[in-house]
């Protein structure tokens, strides 16, 4: 039964969940458990080539791997090392934190919090999806396995991209400009720039085999975003404006100016963007602001 | 699950609690070692 913590706000649920077993290494853990039937990904993106190299002596012939981290090229990374039949892609839309250790909080927006499919759909693949789903429902997540055919609306890729849309146009654009999201979209010149991402995306998308419409996502999806959460400071902004972290934004706009060179589709508002928020998140010491304030102590 | 930070934390979390056999693997040695020996105590807010 879960204990209740009832504050001014909400309603949390505690849960003590036993029965992990825990490893500090792939090499540990092969040597206690042998190989896993399916080995699902949770490292920053950037570290996900290497994990896929580290986590080698727990793989099997027969092991699927999925990835369930944000943003593009993730499959990309799989593909390089498992053969697509055996691959699963993904992404969760809920909020995570660790405070400490042996204690996560999910802090899930409603609607819903999970997507993922197999890179193809093919007996194995629909065996692990169909247990991921399972136990992602009963254990309280809304969650969805979308195994449409390549190019429907009901494929994976058609909700990764249309969630890499919204981030590459909100997070990338409102951090760069340090302003909500609704502020940028009540400024003409904000405005240009959140268009202008979303019509690259859009093209690149729809050229990599997953259609979308450029006017259409700006009528329904961004209306949808600047209509109930203008008053937000995007994820990006907060890693640049607070907490001075490293962002998303390789495999974000940095990945789509990417996808758009190979293809030989233009995409400068996604290549300047990404390139300003690489110069910022290597400078946050040097930055003007942070120089002022050391001048007035 | 291979990484183990928030998400990782979190999504392993839903899935144990629907019934999957998880492991763990993330080199954050505390957190590995106290979810072992007393659970994960998993929150959703």
């Amino acid at each position: 039964m879960p204990r209740k913590a009832c504050s001014s706000r909400s309603i949390d649920y505690n849960y003590q969940l036993q029965g992990f077993r825990t490893y500090t290494s792939a090499e540990a853990a092969a040597a206690a458990e042998g190989k896993v039937d399916c080995i699902i990904y949770m490292t920053k993106a950037t570290q996900l080539e290497q994990a896929i190299q580290d986590s080698m002596p727990v793989i099997g012939d027969n092991t699927v791997a999925c990835s369930l981290i944000n943003g593009l090229g993730n499959d990309d990374n799989l593909f390089k090392v498992f053969p697509k039949e055996r691959c699963i892609i993904g992404s969760g839309v809920l909020g995570t934190a660790l405070p400490e250790p042996a204690h996560c909080i999910s802090t899930p927006a409603g609607g819903v919090q999970m997507n993922f499919g197999g890179a193809t759909r093919n007996e194995l693949c629909d065996a692990v999806c169909a247990e991921m789903l399972k136990c992602y429902r009963e254990g309280g997540c809304d969650a969805y396995w979308r195994d449409g055919e390549p190019g429907t609306d009901n494929n994976i890729y058609k909700f990764i991209w249309k969630k890499v849309c919204v981030n590459a146009t909100v997070n990338t654009v409102c951090a760069v400009l340090r302003l909500k999201i609704g502020q940028v979209e009540a400024d003409p010149f904000g405005q240009w720039l959140f268009h202008g991402v979303i019509r690259e995306t859009c093209a690149v998308a729809t050229a990599k085999g997953v259609p979308m419409d450029a006017d259409e996502f700006i009528a329904h999806d961004h209306q949808d975003i600047v209509t109930n959460i203008a008053d937000y400071y995007p994820s990006m902004c907060q890693d640049m404006l607070f907490n001075k972290r490293q962002t998303e934004i390789d495999v974000l706009n940095g990945k789509i100016a990417e996808y758009g060179a190979e293809l030989g589709i233009p995409t400068p508002c996604c290549t300047v963007l990404s390139q300003i928020v690489r110069c910022i998140q290597g400078n946050y010491e040097n930055q003007y602001l942070a120089d002022y304030l050391k001048y007035q102590k | 699950m291979y990484g183990s930070g928030a998400a990782g934390s979190v999504f392993a979390s839903y899935l144990r609690k629907g019934g999957a056999d998880i492991i763990l693997i993330d080199r954050y040695e505390a957190h590995m070692k106290k979810v072992a020996e007393e659970g994960m105590l998993f929150t959703i807010h």
